[in-house]
């Protein structure tokens, strides 16, 4: 167990390392000078030599390499561009905006998606089953940033029920979290059902009805124990994708969260920011597969030893 | 592939139905294209016809069924030049992510060793990530053009490949007839393309039509952000992000070039799900 640990752990550090290295990059093949968009286009040839050396440009490659991830180490990733204030300040100010919409999202994902994925699984090729299994292929198919438009569209200019945009009250939060539960309920609806399917067959589950228990008591204590396994291991996965930041949705919605943060910067080419952004979502994602990985070996009996 | 959908009692019948629809959708949407090319100047600047409802006819007798924007282009001839963007973007990314993602998967489970456990290890990491978070993090370091997109939308999608190509090479690996080709002599290039490679034809297949509709909701994403097509290509995703500033006073801009991206990816949906079940009839193993 400690062995396997070891080695996601040395895995998840070099999942950071790679992704701070190659922002660190590709911010030099960039578009545009950041110390361009930052002193002006005009300035003095003087003024940019001067501006390189206050930010290090002027220093060999690696050398700078070396000083940014020693300082993103400790979460100093410079100033912004843009606002002039430091970009971690920034960045972790977004988190708690992002980690509602990621825990509102996952339950009403869990809500949804595994009561309806068990039904459709006991009454298969019923009307029920059609429904769901054909609605789930439908809902990943249909754009998330379109379905949040329409959604816009409908409940907030149409019917004015929900407010469309930012966060300015607790029922903000509906139209994203909806938005951004549709696509991942269908596909953890469908693991679901074959996950359900496969329970049903399986001996254990006829010893039990043949042992007397009701159909219900089948289901809670025999088939949702077991074939909920994999949809926790998937939805812990999409929590950590959650937390890294919705960006479309988020942008849509004008969610103040990090995927939002994301865009907005990539668009204003606030370079330093965009890179704070990408390292914590890395951090994020990363954080979240490992603890899935974890409490995986943990939870199955068939990896202990 | 993320559904797994296990192959439960479905009937002929049903199977049928899918497969008629699915070819249904495909044929409409290769008409769309078809006539694109052939019929169709390109959506022209009529300032006389701004922001028009759907089925308005215009001065010149032609009908807008879906509308016309804020610079009184025909919303429908936009989207069928969409399509066009959209489905080039999406065929080259699928294609260019299947070559390098087959040579590659092809060379780790063949030379096998410490190149095959670091390429896993990469794939992992990459597959670690949502592929939409990694093309909007390559795609802000770009200039936007088509052919950025492509690359960034390929790169985003070679890992799966890989290990599905690296997965089967293993497997034929161990086949007699294998063996049987490198000790009869036949130089390692025959062996590779006559015994190895056609194992993999069914299964890329159809995940390649399988990443052809994710990647067409990829491209509509990337567009949307402004980091996708450039801005004198027309896309569907650009179309919906320009019709935003329009909700109140249009809303038909925004939301029916959606209908258009759903049709279209519910039917290589299909249409890859129809591959699957068929070709694993046929004896493939899709692994």
């Amino acid at each position: 167990m400690w062995r396997y640990v070891l080695k996601r752990l040395l895995t998840a550090i070099l999942t950071v390392m790679i992704a701070a290295v190659a922002t660190f990059v590709m911010v030099r093949f960039a578009p545009g000078d950041p110390v361009l968009i930052l002193i002006g286009e005009y300035a003095t040839p003087e003024q940019i030599a001067a501006a390189r050396a206050e930010f290090g440009l002027d220093r060999p490659l690696l050398e700078q390499l070396a000083i940014y991830v020693w300082k993103a180490l400790r979460l100093d990733f410079g100033q912004s561009i843009t606002q002039g204030i430091p970009v971690a300040q920034i960045v972790l100010g977004r988190m708690p905006e992002t980690l509602l919409l990621a825990t509102v999202t996952m339950v009403l994902i869990m809500l949804v998606s595994v009561p309806l994925g068990m039904m459709s699984a006991v009454r298969q090729d019923r009307p029920l089953d059609r429904v769901a299994t054909g609605g789930s292929f439908v809902a990943l198919s249909l754009p998330d940033f379109w379905v949040g438009i329409v959604l816009i569209l409908v409940f907030a200019r149409w019917l004015h029920l929900l407010p469309s945009a930012g966060f300015v009250g607790p029922s903000s939060i509906i139209l994203p979290a909806v938005t951004l539960a549709l696509p991942l309920a269908a596909l953890n609806l469908r693991l679901m059902r074959n996950e359900t399917l496969n329970v049903l067959n399986a001996p254990y589950i006829t010893l039990a009805r043949a042992r007397g228990l009701s159909h219900r008591a089948v289901l809670r204590r025999h088939v949702l124990r077991n074939a909920i396994i994999p949809a926790l291991t998937v939805m812990g996965v999409q929590f950590g994708k959650l937390l890294g930041g919705a960006a479309i949705v988020e942008t849509v919605f004008g969610w103040p969260g990090l995927g939002e943060l994301l865009v907005r910067s990539i668009n204003g080419r606030d370079y330093p920011v965009v890179q704070g952004c990408i390292i914590v979502i890395t951090v994020m994602v990363v954080t979240a597969n490992l603890i899935v990985d974890i409490a995986y070996r943990r939870i199955d009996p068939r990896f202990r030893t | 592939m993320t559904q797994s959908a296990a192959p439960v009692s479905e009937s002929d019948a049903w199977q049928t139905r899918w497969l008629w629809l699915a070819l249904a959708l495909l044929v409409i949407a290769l008409g769309i294209w078809f006539f694109a090319t052939v019929e169709l100047a390109p959506a022209r600047v009529n300032t006389r016809a701004r922001l028009l409802p759907p089925f308005s006819v215009l001065q010149d007798g032609s009908l807008a069924i879906f509308g016309t924007d804020q610079i009184g282009r025909d919303v429908f001839r936009q989207v069928i030049e969409g399509a066009q963007t959209s489905l080039f973007i999406a065929l080259s990314a699928a294609l260019i992510s299947a070559a390098f993602g087959a040579v590659l998967g092809v060379a780790a489970g063949w030379i096998g060793g410490r190149f095959d456990s670091f390429m896993m290890r990469i794939v992992d990491v990459q597959l670690s990530f949502p592929s939409i978070l990694i093309a909007v993090f390559l795609a802000a370091f770009l200039t936007p053009s088509l052919i950025s997109v492509i690359l960034v939308l390929a790169i985003t999608r070679w890992a799966m490949i890989t290990r599905l190509s690296r997965a089967i090479t293993v497997r034929a690996r161990k086949q007699g007839y294998v063996e049987a080709a490198l000790v009869s002599g036949f130089p390692l290039w025959k062996v590779l393309s006559t015994c190895v490679a056609p194992n993999l034809y069914a299964p890329l297949l159809v995940v390649i039509t399988a990443e052809v509709s994710e990647l067409i909701l990829a491209e509509a994403a990337l567009s949307f952000l402004g980091i996708g097509t450039p801005s004198d290509v027309t896309s569907w995703g650009r179309i919906i992000s320009q019709g935003r500033n329009y909700l109140d006073t249009a809303w038909w801009i925004a939301t029916l070039p959606g209908l258009a991206i759903a049709v279209v990816v519910i039917g290589i949906g299909l249409a890859s799900e129809v591959l699957r079940r068929r070709l694993t009839k046929a004896g493939w193993t899709m692994l």
